[in-house]
């Protein structure tokens, strides 16, 4: 396990006192949605759920990206994909889509209209390194999102992307250039101790600059929901859920023992199969992905409720405590009085 | 283009949200004239994802991104333009009477830019398609990471040209300070003169083309 997780491991939540339900603005359970302002519209983009899928495309899940495609929408969950991916889908299925441009490239008119969220990428796609363009290197990114934002129509909330552990000065320039989201990604496989302390960096400084609901969607290879759910809390908006859908994704799409092949039917009871002219459904189902998109929210929403936050905004870093030192040197957690007298 | 007069705008008071609107609302193959000297002019991105056939005359000095990934239009510019004029460009026509400031036409997959002017460093840059023409002298790294397309420049340029570049053609007359050791001088054949004078002749200039260089990237075909 890379550091970064194992640190996520580290930090475990305060509960509240039994002192009865949490006041919550929609009644029983708290809110786990958000909205996203756009800045220069009266419009807000509601992010529905605190995950996405940034990763997957149907390239590599094959049959499995119509149902993955229904599940997402369903859950509204948004996916990062080019319009091209999602052209054969029903327009019933088609999830909230997210699209992006690496800055050495040729902006696209169809992906930048049709995008439900669209951001820049300061990556230079040719030679695989996070970088800003030349043309925007001198403070000029504010004159491009305002170009891109008036491509888009005026109502999509244009973001840039990141890669966590980047410099302060490149935050401080998105919050300059009124960024509506800042998308951060790890720069390697592996999610360091760096990436981790980087993500609370940048709500630091997104709050200092009076920013504090500034969208971070990050994009990590955590190993379970709960890692996930303590990015949330850490400062996070929003977090990928592609490798914990990936093994869900494998387990689905193996063949199930149980199930009668049409070739194995024939051979069973030949007469039967031919009269009835039987074939195998068509139709695929992901009931790993499906209990496990379901569950996670249920699971964010009792979360809140044990920690005594109504909504995403009141689920902070206050949440948490650290049960390690380097934890909380890394993230800024405090550990408990009794915690420091416990080996570690 | 329009055989009816222009319609003549003061945008003055106008935002660049509602300047933009008041555009897309037109018919195609109207023509418009704005005023020049009004700040939103000057604002970057300035008629960007416009897809109108619409001539457009622009009295005044635009800011950077002028006509960002647009379409159709044809625009004149009667001032200077700011940097990446014709950004992400897919087709139409932009010409600046001025100069352009750097990155001119950056990632422009088609159409026509035009500067009467001088432009300043990594002109053509990343260019994937459109065809550029500058009149006056270029600045430094001219066709930056060039990918397609043609860079026309009438009066030299400056060092680096073609760094990086993988693509397209260059046509230069006059000095070149220096040049990337992945770009080849190339011969002057029967279809790169036709090319060139029809571009040439897109600016009102008769020629056969026949005292420019060409250079391409080495391995790149012809």
């Amino acid at each position: 396990m890379s550091l970064g997780l194992e640190l996520l491991d580290e930090l475990d939540y305060l509960q509240t006192p039994l002192i009865g339900s949490v006041k919550t603005s929609s009644g029983m359970t708290a809110s786990i949605e958000q909205n996203m302002p756009i800045s220069g519209s009266s419009r807000t983009f509601t992010l529905r759920s605190p995950y996405f899928v940034r990763t997957l495309g149907p390239v590599d899940l094959g049959v499995a990206w119509d149902p993955l495609c229904r599940l997402l929408r369903h859950h509204g969950i948004p996916i990062f994909s080019p319009v091209d991916a999602l052209v054969d889908i029903p327009a019933a299925s088609v999830p909230a889509r997210w699209s992006g441009r690496a800055w050495d490239e040729p902006f696209d008119f169809d992906e930048l209209s049709t995008a439900d969220l669209f951001e820049i990428a300061c990556h230079d796609s040719a030679r695989r390194q996070w970088k800003w363009p030349s043309e925007i290197a001198s403070d000029r990114i504010d004159g491009l999102l305002r170009s891109v934002r008036e491509t888009s129509g005026g109502d999509t909330p244009i973001g840039v992307s990141l890669p966590l552990g980047c410099h302060v000065d490149d935050i401080q320039r998105c919050l300059s250039a009124d960024v509506d989201f800042i998308s951060l990604s790890c720069r390697f496989a592996k999610f360091e101790a760096s990436d981790l302390h980087s993500l609370v960096q940048c709500r630091a400084l997104a709050t200092k600059r009076n920013r504090s609901r500034l969208p971070l969607l990050v994009t990590a290879p955590i190993a379970d929901i709960e890692q996930a759910h303590k990015l949330l809390a850490l400062g996070a908006s929003a977090v990928s859920l592609d490798c914990i859908l990936r093994p869900a994704i494998a387990q689905d799409m193996q063949p199930n023992e149980n199930e009668v092949s049409t070739d194995e039917l024939r051979r069973m009871l030949p007469s039967i199969a031919s009269s009835l002219n039987w074939s195998a459904p068509q139709r695929f189902e992901l009931s790993q992905v499906e209990k496990l998109l379901a569950q996670a929210p249920r699971s964010l929403g009792e979360r809140l409720t044990s920690v005594g936050a109504s909504d995403l905004a009141s689920f902070t870093w206050e949440c948490l405590r650290s049960v390690s030192e380097r934890a909380q040197r890394t993230t800024g957690v405090m550990r408990l009085a009794h915690d420091h007298s416990s080996p570690t | 283009m329009s055989s009816d007069a222009p319609i003549r705008w003061n945008c003055s008071d106008w935002t660049p949200a509602e300047l933009a609107k008041r555009l897309r609302e037109l018919d195609s193959d109207a023509a418009v004239e704005l005023a020049g000297h009004v700040p939103q002019i000057g604002q970057a991105g300035l008629f960007s994802g416009l897809s109108q056939r619409l001539t457009i005359e622009v009295s005044g000095d635009v800011g950077d991104f002028l006509f960002f990934v647009g379409a159709e239009a044809s625009i004149d510019v009667r001032g200077n333009a700011g940097d990446c004029v014709g950004h992400s460009m897919r087709s139409g026509r932009v010409t600046v009477a001025g100069n352009a400031a750097r990155s001119l036409a950056t990632c422009a997959t088609g159409g026509f830019v035009a500067v009467l002017g001088q432009a300043a460093e990594r002109c053509g840059e990343r260019l994937s398609g459109a065809d550029v023409f500058v009149r006056s002298r270029v600045g430094a790294m001219a066709g930056y990471a060039m990918r397609g397309g043609t860079l026309v420049l009438g009066n030299g340029c400056g060092e680096k040209l073609g760094q990086e570049m993988t693509g397209g053609v260059i046509y230069v007359r006059g000095e070149v300070a220096s040049k990337a050791t992945n770009l080849r001088a190339d011969r002057m054949k029967a279809a790169d003169s036709l090319r060139l004078s029809l571009l040439l002749a897109e600016v009102g200039i008769k020629s056969s083309g026949s005292d420019f260089q060409v250079f391409r990237a080495r391995g790149a075909a012809a």
